[in-house]
């Protein structure tokens, strides 16, 4: 007799899948960000508040910390915009349906792209972007060691403009590239609007070169898809404290020199499922994407534009949660729990 | 004979992956590889690791984790499993997990269109 694993539909999960946003302030910096398209868009409603649970604003290399709760706005499925305030130390950055506006200065229009992003890349000049693409997947040929098919939609989002092959300068035709069947890149080349702070992209062999505007010297980024890697920490073994207080501190890391520290407080009467529940929102809330397993665990992964790196624990072992599973990146590399 | 018949008509029917992970009862180390190939081709992977204090929640909890970061789509079955739906809903055309001292068991069950 064979038992067959029949399984019962308790819920649906959605694709996490990222809509990329930017921006240029008036003093020339610029922003981006990121966020999950959130269940429930509705073609038929004319408008619709979401809430938003993994948004990652970016102003000059600087990620700041977004405070809850973010919404996206959609008009008949339509991405409209991201209303959410978000700080870095005394910093104020705020996303309204007007634009962009930071410490209550002027305000800057946002480029959305409600396409799949399926690349992002970071200068080191601050400015960074994402790129989407479709293509007709039925044309991809495995038996062929390299091939190169023509996007059905393709664009760069960088700097608070869109631009959409097909309406921008492009130079080089973006092209899809396939080697056996697998995706392994893009290549095209953009030339920027006028006070853009770049003045072309172009990207090959999974390198971004940007030409500053100002410099005139190239910039080279990696181009990145958010991957794989997780920790998996059980938060059963904290003992709770009889009396005052005791804090939890984790700092994470991510690439793109993403480093937050994350503490919270617990005190008599919590239980390990408090602690748990605690510090999955205090981690959310510094953008990190976190699911509960149980109610004592966490996988944690990295932010929607970085792969998680390490997790450093502060404290003895009553403070500090235990490494219990954790996935690679697609290198074969394991992020790193210390203390 | 018989089951190259079989596997040749499971290649034409859109199938669903079950991917239970309750044979995992923790108390030690073991670790497995995930192969995802998504419809348009593109090849991902990663290996995961489980250590003393896992149970099948966590080696559940941290592959889903790896396959959100993918972008394909299941469906939740409790708490120790999850159904990989076909192709067309699912976004990928093939997932192995790779056994390295253990891996999650997957049934590959065909999908009947339901009955006008």
């Amino acid at each position: 007799m064979t038992t067959k694993f029949r399984p019962q539909l308790l819920a649906l999960e959605a694709r996490d899948v990222p809509a990329a946003f930017s921006f240029q302030l008036a003093d020339g910096s610029t922003g981006h960000g990121t966020f999950a398209t959130p269940e429930g868009v509705d073609a038929a409603q004319a408008w619709q508040q979401l809430e938003v649970n993994d948004l990652a604003v970016t102003l000059s290399s600087t990620e700041y910390t977004v405070a809850p709760v973010p919404f996206a706005y959609y008009a008949n499925g339509v991405l409209v915009g991201v209303v959410a305030n978000t700080f870095s130390g005394a910093d104020q950055l705020d996303l309204t349906l007007s634009g962009a506006q930071l410490n209550g200065g002027s305000t800057a229009p946002i480029a959305y792209d409600a396409a799949d992003t399926q690349y992002n890349f970071q200068f080191s000049n601050g400015v960074g972007g994402t790129i989407s693409f479709t293509f007709d997947w039925s044309q991809v040929d495995p038996t062929l060691s390299s091939q190169a098919l023509t996007p059905t939609a393709f664009n760069v989002n960088i700097a608070g403009q869109n631009y959409a092959y097909g309406t921008a300068n492009y130079t080089t035709a973006p092209t899809i590239l396939f080697a056996n069947g697998d995706l392994v890149g893009v290549s095209f080349a953009v030339n920027m609007a006028a006070g853009s702070p770049l003045l072309s992209v172009s990207v090959g062999n999974g390198i971004a070169t940007g030409i500053d505007a100002i410099t005139n010297l190239p910039l080279n980024s990696p181009v990145a898809a958010k991957g794989p890697a997780t920790l998996t920490l059980d938060f059963s073994t904290i003992t709770i404290p009889t009396t005052g207080s005791k804090k939890i501190k984790l700092t994470v890391y991510a690439t793109g020199n993403v480093v937050k520290e994350v503490e919270v407080e617990i005190f008599p009467g919590a239980t390990t499922a408090t602690v748990t529940a605690t510090m999955k929102a205090a981690l959310e809330g510094a953008g990190f994407t976190v699911s509960a397993v149980g109610t004592t665990q966490l996988t944690i992964s990295g932010t929607a534009t970085s792969e998680l790196t390490k997790i450093v624990a502060d404290g003895d072992a009553t403070k500090r949660p235990k490494l219990v599973g954790r996935a690679a990146n697609e290198q074969g590399t394991y992020p790193e729990f210390d203390y | 004979m018989l089951q190259l018949v079989i596997a040749g008509s499971l290649a034409l029917v859109p199938c669903e992956h079950h991917v239970d992970f309750s044979g995992w009862k923790g108390g030690a180390y073991a670790k497995f590889g995930i192969i995802v190939t998504k419809c348009d081709g593109t090849r991902l992977q990663s290996e995961v690791e489980l250590f003393d204090g896992s149970n099948a929640e966590t080696a559940d909890g941290t592959t889903r984790a790896v396959l959100e970061a993918f972008k394909v789509s299941f469906r939740r079955v409790g708490k120790e499993g999850f159904v990989i739906e076909p192709a067309a809903k699912s976004g990928i055309r093939s997932i192995q997990f790779v056994p390295k001292g253990w891996a999650p068991v997957v049934t590959v069950v065909p999908v009947v269109p339901k009955k006008k």
